[in-house]
């Protein structure tokens, strides 16, 4: 839709815009050569109804272009084309309107003045040709702009979605109704364990929604909300469920998204343990290879068995959010051998190191202004 | 003073059982004949003791509740105990006494118990008093506490996820369970009331239709190439023709496997 004749108003007051243009041109062919204003007024007003019209073609040359092509030399020259074409066939209406009113008229003008009209008219064409395709270029280019910063926008908006979304769905229900279930069965056996439960399922949620509040965690303390997990879950399924956390680092000054390890492990404990009648062994593994950090879970498989939901959403939305976070680099690979799968993550270290806090070194808090 | 109910509990954590356990036992007009940590274990106990009543978890390893009861026919009263609630329609639909959402508590479990009292008291029991009776299977069902087994299969297919086809049929074998993967099925076969499935050099047979492991099964791999054949495409060599409309489906081992008109046109539009 052509934007200026999309509501009345607009549409009016380029009308009236025209009206000034109209004005001008007859004024200068009155100077050109004086005569009745009447005669003027016929043949300016429907020339220029014609050409308020034909000038606004230029919208559609504009609006087919790529940002970056406008304002090029080819793209100028194409205009200065439709210029003179434009100009050109007004010229020739406005010969067939002096052919058309000549014979009817008596003592309209003479040939030599209607030569003169004819050419001020296509200079006049090419100028206001060339004002129109500046005043819509100027249009369409601050247009673009709000377009792009539109999309970015909208962009961030679903990235920050799905991060929510994901985060959401971390709090799994049907752990809490299964959970609450053994702790009703140990209230009545075992009071003491049941108590303990309650304070380990208590820990894990606080844990759950402090650091899911939170853009960077240590992962010391996302180790620590899986440790939670899996004891809440070792009651639950008894000697199926065992598990080991093998970290060969120094964690404490590895800061991490919050909650991305957990989902896998979560999706282990589903695949490894709970679809598996003898259960099986958790394993998780954290190096540190130069700048990246490489963690690994891995669960024993039952091959025959059919997996349910594929790989299951918490790898879905582990993935998702890695490609959301800031420096995208992270990456999720799944390895399955015969009897085991493992999911394998890649995450950069540099920009999710916070410098040990006690002995900042004079470019950290400078190179963390300019990143924010 | 009627008899007990006899009930088995299956569920593949001990600490679900053991409430369970606790709260029934508290309840004279209760025995507890048996309890499963797995489908497997649930199939084999319900078969020899012939329970009244079957309190039944759904997500378990390797069968879930809804295959251990679609294996067993005529299929016992069951009151399912989940975390699940997604299922809760379908299993009532399909006649289930009950429906527990974990955590239980003590009397929505005695309440359910006097739904199946207040059911055996207008209906029967699902099962004869004295085990091994001659049972007709298309009495037990709608019209007592039990499940049929139509009943049970779409139970089981509605808890596959995002309707996709079996990857595996089960197979009951007295008290054992076999699982054949879709992709071990050379041809299914069909005869009288039974299915033959021929897998990895043996042949089970299962009491249902060809038509129905047809629709369950994945259509993009298995073809209806006869009446009574349902060919694995990947397991097919070639197809000869012996006459004019007449052609035999020459699988990779070398078995033929007669091939009608149609079943011809239905295999040549995959290709």
């Amino acid at each position: 839709m052509y934007p200026l004749f999309a509501t009345p108003t607009r549409t009016l007051l380029y009308v009236a815009a025209w009206i000034p243009i109209a004005l001008a041109l007859a004024a200068v062919m009155y100077l050109v050569e004086p005569r009745p204003a009447w005669t003027l007024a016929i043949v300016v007003g429907p020339l220029c109804m014609v050409y308020a019209s034909a000038t606004t073609s230029v919208w559609w040359i504009l609006r087919g272009e790529r940002s970056e092509n406008l304002l090029t030399v080819g793209f100028l020259v194409r205009i200065l084309t439709a210029a003179i074409v434009t100009a050109l066939l007004w010229a020739i209406a406005a010969n067939l309107l002096y052919t058309f009113l000549d014979p009817r008229l008596p003592e309209f003008i003479d040939k030599s003045v209607r030569r003169k009209d004819l050419l001020l008219i296509f200079v006049a064409g090419l100028g206001i040709y060339w004002l129109s395709a500046a005043l819509h270029l100027a249009f369409v280019i601050s247009l673009k702009a709000v377009e792009a910063e539109r999309r970015a926008l909208e962009s961030q908006v679903t990235a920050r979605e799905a991060e929510l979304k994901a985060l959401r769905s971390q709090l799994n229900p049907h752990f809490l109704f299964n959970s609450l279930n053994s702790i009703m069965s140990l209230v009545g056996r075992s009071p003491e364990e049941a108590r303990r439960m309650c304070q380990g399922l208590g820990d894990f949620l606080r844990r759950t929604l402090n650091l899911g509040a939170r853009e960077r965690v240590s992962l010391a303390e996302e180790l620590d909300l899986v440790r939670h997990y899996l004891e809440i879950e070792a009651v639950r399924f008894g000697a199926r469920l065992t598990f080991e956390l093998d970290v060969a680092i120094d964690l404490s000054a590895i800061q991490v998204p919050p909650l991305l390890l957990q989902p896998l492990i979560e999706n282990a404990v589903k695949h490894g343990v709970a679809s598996r009648l003898e259960g099986g062994r958790i394993h998780l593994t954290a190096r540190r290879d130069g700048e990246w950090l490489h963690l690994a879970v891995s669960n024993p498989t039952d091959d025959e068995a059919i997996a349910a939901g594929g790989e299951g959403m918490g790898l879905d939305n582990v993935r998702r959010r890695l490609r959301a976070s800031a420096t995208g680099r992270g990456t999720l690979e799944i390895r399955r051998r015969p009897g085991e799968f493992e999911v394998h993550l890649v995450l950069p270290i540099e920009g999710m190191t916070i410098a040990a806090a006690p002995q900042p070194t004079p470019e950290h808090p400078a190179a963390r202004g300019a990143s924010r | 003073m009627t008899d007990p109910i006899r009930i088995i509990l299956v569920d593949d954590e001990a600490p679900a059982r053991a409430l369970l356990r606790e709260y029934l036992e508290s309840d004279p007009g209760v025995t507890i004949v048996g309890e499963c940590p797995n489908g497997f274990e649930a199939v084999k106990a319900v078969s020899q003791l012939q329970p009244d009543l079957v309190l039944l978890d759904i997500q378990m390893p390797k069968l879930n509740g809804f295959e251990v009861l679609e294996l067993l026919s005529p299929a016992p009263a069951v009151i399912f105990c989940t975390a699940h609630d997604e299922f809760a329609v379908k299993a009532f639909e399909a006649h289930a006494v009950d429906y527990l959402l974990k955590p239980v508590g003590r009397e929505r479990l005695m309440q359910a118990l006097g739904r199946y009292r207040e059911r055996v008291a207008v209906t029967g029991p699902a099962s004869p008093a004295e085990p091994g009776a001659a049972r007709s299977p298309d009495v037990a069902g709608a019209s007592r506490a039990a499940l049929t087994p139509l009943q049970a299969e779409e139970l089981v297919r509605s808890a596959r996820p995002g309707g996709r086809h079996a990857e595996r049929i089960l197979i009951r074998d007295g008290v054992a369970v076999h699982v054949i993967p879709a992709t071990q099925i050379d041809y299914l076969e069909a005869q009288d009331d039974y299915v033959a499935i021929h897998a990895a050099g043996k042949t089970w047979l299962k009491t249902t239709t060809l038509a129905r492991l047809a629709a369950d099964l994945d259509p993009a791999r298995f073809v209806q190439i006869h009446r009574s054949y349902l060919l694995n495409l990947d397991k097919l060599g070639k197809v000869e023709q012996l006459a004019k409309d007449s052609r035999v489906a020459i699988l990779k081992d070398g078995r033929e496997l007669p091939m009608s008109r149609s079943g011809y046109a239905r295999l040549k539009e995959r290709f």
